[in-house]
């Protein structure tokens, strides 16, 4: 069988051992504002990124951002601007013409613009993918620095998919000119609450 | 201190100059130089080609020729990599081992073993250094763009120590020139592209003459200057060095 | 078939277009040195990554193994093929179980390798690479030419062409926006229409059984989410032991590739959803061999970033058409051999050793150091170019014995000075094409030597 096979070629191939290499996590921390870097990092993908008092007001933001479009969900306790209910929906097909998802995301990496959603956050998977626009919420606090520290995090992710989303999707496939928009939303942005 | 000049076969053949700059330029710092007559190749161009089996020959000429010298310079940064690097698939006898750690480019001879940075030298010209692959890479004469961490080089502190010198700043600071060796015949057409470039990017920032540490590199581009017609000279670091007023 | 040096000097005929898919390509390597230049530890990161990657070549069965149980507790079904053939059979299989006849694939130059577009093409089932670059050199029927950047050959006006023939486009002159919406529709009917969806892997993470895909698009995610069927491809040496590690790989990966800190998305795929089925095939096709070169091993190490192509001046000015490998540039030279020592020959040779790609390899692969490698090795068992042999040897034969250096740099010397140009210039063919000789002096430096010092 080609299982056994490959691994037999594999035992007997490898070379000696050799041990993992110790990593020392704190010689990366930057000790830089986790905030303003986040911030950065998000805006340089092509994402947004508004600091908001709380929920309410984010759902205030949102509509002076979107207006009212008509296919919306929301997955974020507290703004309950959502038009369709994702519990109803079994195929993608479903979501093709979905305008706007508003989500919570669990953090925020400073180094990179990215926040985390797992599926408890997206309820179907494709949803983040499949809409038009997408807004994710999160804490200020929620902003750590960088992946080492975010793996920290997840060290008991058990969830069946999460994905760390970094700004809008894009590709510059096309003579390696930029565009914002590919085969995912076609914009990004975070709402950050602010610490109280 | 005894110092062996090793000189590349084709500087011995072509450019002579060098050879005698390096020479004089190691007698002015007091130094007891000897130029082994005997001396042949590093093997470089057999073993880049994939025979270096057949080099082996070569490479026990080269120790047996160098062997007694407290070190060993050159005015070449490939021939001296190469010395370091490949000629452990020789038996690595006390004298083999004694020729790879005491061999240097002459760049580094100077800053790193003679201390010294500054030879009066006066050069007043427009100078383009093209930092040669084997020599920034391989010997470490300086931090490779793509490397992230401290600037440092040792051939740029060497020429702003010439007076009268003007450094130009070019848009690649050390994209390889394309000569490569054998490469420069059979990959000609990429070659002579990568070697034009280079020659184009000079010329654009108003150098007058372009520097290395590597009469190979120089040879290539100077093989296409003089095709080309165009004003722009080559001059090996040494040489520079090696002028005063 | 034409080797390297030809396919070479023929992308040279168009000096422009060279200038400009050279250019192309520097600007991705500045942007890399950029975003790296931002990270505290950069070249610590890399040796860790290196390091990593060596201990996990050491215990590669065991990794594979753990993977698997992880994964198939997960709920995944993992198979395993020996070659490219048989992960194609695996593929069908798998489809042809499902009635799977409409198939999506995210960027794995995996299946490229395997030829698997091809041989599903065959057997009738429609497959559609979703990444633009890809799409765009399916819908031309070429390969790919960079390993993260399919397209990067193609002009806007090609492309304009290629879509108005295709997807019925408007001519747009190559307007990028306009273009990669209507790609956006196209391709969204087919996420939407299709069976199952195909991806690479990226990391394979051996702790928890988990997939890593890396997309900018949201293309791998759009497929997978849509469909009911996700088949993921990976070679064996994907595998990185912890979930920690994704820290230290992902923060190299995407700096190394684009010049970004990080991809728009890395999908973390654990657990099929309930009703839905994940297949994982772990693929060998010569890399367990591979692993038993001791001076090629660490090519394993590789994680297709693609840093080392956009530093290489010679895959710059020659395009990633002219290896005729699946992978190409530096990484290509070191890998391909491997497979087939005669086809690849030429590759090792598509070098001037200048040691850029050494130095941006995030996983330290010493890429020049094995590219002089696989050249003794060529030279010993690949016997080709008897003149070019027989010179060599007569230079070992020169430069190993003094009195006949010396005679020979006198003839040379004597030839060069005095035998009319046309001659010396057909002796040299090669150089004076395009260079002149360099200008021989009446005496070399031994001869002065012997004068003014002895």
């Amino acid at each position: 069988m080609s299982r056994e096979s490959i691994l037999n070629t594999i035992k007997k191939n490898r070379p000696s051992f050799k041990e993992l290499p110790e990593i020392v996590y704190k010689n990366f921390k930057m000790g830089n504002d986790l905030l303003k870097s986040f911030v950065e990092n998000l805006k340089a993908t092509g994402g947004e990124v508004f600091f908001v008092k709380d929920k309410n007001d984010a759902a205030l933001h949102i509509k002076d951002l979107f207006g009212e479009p008509g296919n919306i969900i929301s997955l974020s306790k507290g703004i309950n601007i959502g038009t369709s209910n994702p519990a109803e929906i079994s195929f993608a097909k479903e979501l093709d013409q979905l305008e706007l998802v508003i989500s919570d995301a669990q953090f925020g990496v400073a180094e990179n613009g990215a926040v985390w959603v797992s599926e408890k956050n997206i309820f179907h998977r494709v949803i983040p993918f499949i809409t038009l626009h997408l807004v994710l919420i999160l804490n200020e606090e929620q902003i750590i620095g960088n992946m080492h520290e975010a793996y920290e995090k997840l060290s008991s992710f058990d969830e069946g998919y999460g994905a760390f989303i970094s700004g809008p999707s894009k590709t510059a496939d096309i003579e390696q000119s930029l565009v914002i928009g590919a085969q995912g939303p076609l914009s990004t942005t975070i709402f950050l609450i602010k610490s109280q | 201190m005894t110092v062996g000049l090793f000189i590349p076969c084709y500087v011995n053949q072509f450019y002579p100059d060098v050879a005698i700059a390096s020479l004089e330029l190691l007698e002015k710092q007091g130094l007891k130089i000897e130029y082994p007559l005997n001396q042949t190749c590093c093997g470089q161009p057999i073993a880049n080609s994939g025979f270096e089996k057949s080099a082996i020959e070569t490479y026990n000429l080269f120790v047996k020729n160098f062997h007694r010298f407290d070190y060993i310079v050159s005015p070449s940064g490939s021939c001296v990599h190469h010395v370091k690097e490949y000629f452990d698939i020789i038996e690595q006898t006390d004298e083999v081992a004694h020729v790879r750690s005491r061999i240097y480019e002459i760049s580094e001879f100077l800053v790193k073993i003679l201390k010294k940075e500054n030879f009066n030298s006066y050069f007043p010209h427009r100078v383009g250094l093209h930092q040669s692959c084997h020599g920034l890479r391989g010997l470490n004469l300086g931090k490779p763009s793509e490397i992230i961490g401290e600037e440092y080089s040792i051939t740029k502190k060497l020429l702003n120590n010439v007076k009268g010198i003007e450094l130009v700043d070019l848009d690649r600071e050390d994209e390889c020139c394309g000569f490569g060796g054998t490469f420069a015949v059979t990959e000609e057409a990429v070659s002579v592209k990568m070697g034009v470039d280079r020659i184009n990017d000079h010329i654009n920032h108003n150098a007058e003459v372009i520097t290395a540490t590597d009469m190979s590199c120089l040879m290539h581009l100077e093989g296409i200057i003089r095709k080309r017609k165009l004003s722009v000279k080559i001059k090996h670091l040494v040489e520079i060095l090696n002028s005063t007023n | 078939m034409i080797d390297h040096p030809q396919a070479a000097e023929i992308f040279n005929e168009d000096e422009e277009r060279v200038n400009w898919h050279d250019k192309s390509l520097w600007v991705v390597r500045q942007k890399r040195d950029k975003v790296a230049s931002n990270v505290k530890g950069w070249e610590e990161l890399r040796e860790l990554a290196s390091g990593i990657k060596a201990h996990t070549l050491s215990k590669l069965d065991e990794y594979l193994i753990r993977f698997e149980s992880q994964a198939i507790k997960n709920g995944a079904k993992v198979h395993w093929a020996a070659d490219a053939e048989e992960h194609n059979k695996i593929v069908f299989k798998i489809l042809n179980e499902h009635n799977a006849k409409n198939v999506v694939k995210s960027k794995s130059m995996l299946t490229e390798e395997c030829g698997l577009n091809h041989y599903l093409e065959k057997k009738g089932i429609d497959i559609v690479d979703t990444d633009l670059g890809e799409r765009i050199v399916q819908l031309a029927k070429e390969p790919p030419s960079h390993i993260v950047m399919p397209a990067i050959h193609k002009k806007r006006e090609e492309i304009d062409e290629l879509f108005h023939q295709h997807l019925n486009t408007e001519l747009s002159g190559g307007d990028e926006v306009y273009l990669t919406r209507e790609a956006r529709k196209h391709l969204r009917q087919k996420f939407l229409n299709a069976d199952a969806a195909i991806t690479g892997v990226n990391f394979a993470v051996a702790e928890t059984g988990t997939i890593v895909v890396c997309t900018n698009e949201g293309n791998a995610d759009m497929g997978v989410h849509s469909t009911k069927l996700h088949i993921a491809s990976m070679g064996i040496e994907k595998i990185i032991p912890k979930q920690e590690h994704l820290g230290i790989f992902l923060r190299l990966l995407a700096r190394s590739a684009t010049g970004q800190p990080i991809t728009a998305y890395t999908s973390h795929f654990r657990s099929p959803k309930q009703g839905n089925e994940f297949h994982i095939i772990i693929v060998d096709n010569g890399r367990s061999k591979h692993l038993g070169r001791s001076e090629f091993r660490s090519s394993l190490h590789c994680i297709r970033c693609g840093a080392c192509m956009n530093t290489c001046p010679v895959y710059r000015r020659s395009g990633g058409h002219s290896y005729n490998a699946t992978i190409p540039g530096p990484i290509g030279s070191i890998l391909s051999p491997g497979f087939d020592l005669n086809k690849y020959s030429s590759l090792p040779f598509a070098s001037s050793l200048c040691g850029s790609c050494t130095d941006v390899c995030p996983v330290k692969i010493d890429i020049h150091a094995q590219l002089y490698k696989w050249r003794q090795v060529i030279k010993e068992k690949v016997h080709k170019d008897r003149i070019k042999n027989f010179v060599i040897f007569i230079s070992s034969r020169i430069f190993a014995h003094p009195s006949v250096f010396k005679l020979s740099s006198k003839i040379g010397n004597l030839s060069l000075r005095h035998l009319p140009q046309t001659i010396t210039n057909s002796l040299v063919k090669g150089w004076t094409k395009h260079r002149m000789l360099p200008e021989v002096p009446e005496n070399t430096f031994t001869e002065w030597y012997k004068e003014n010092r002895k």
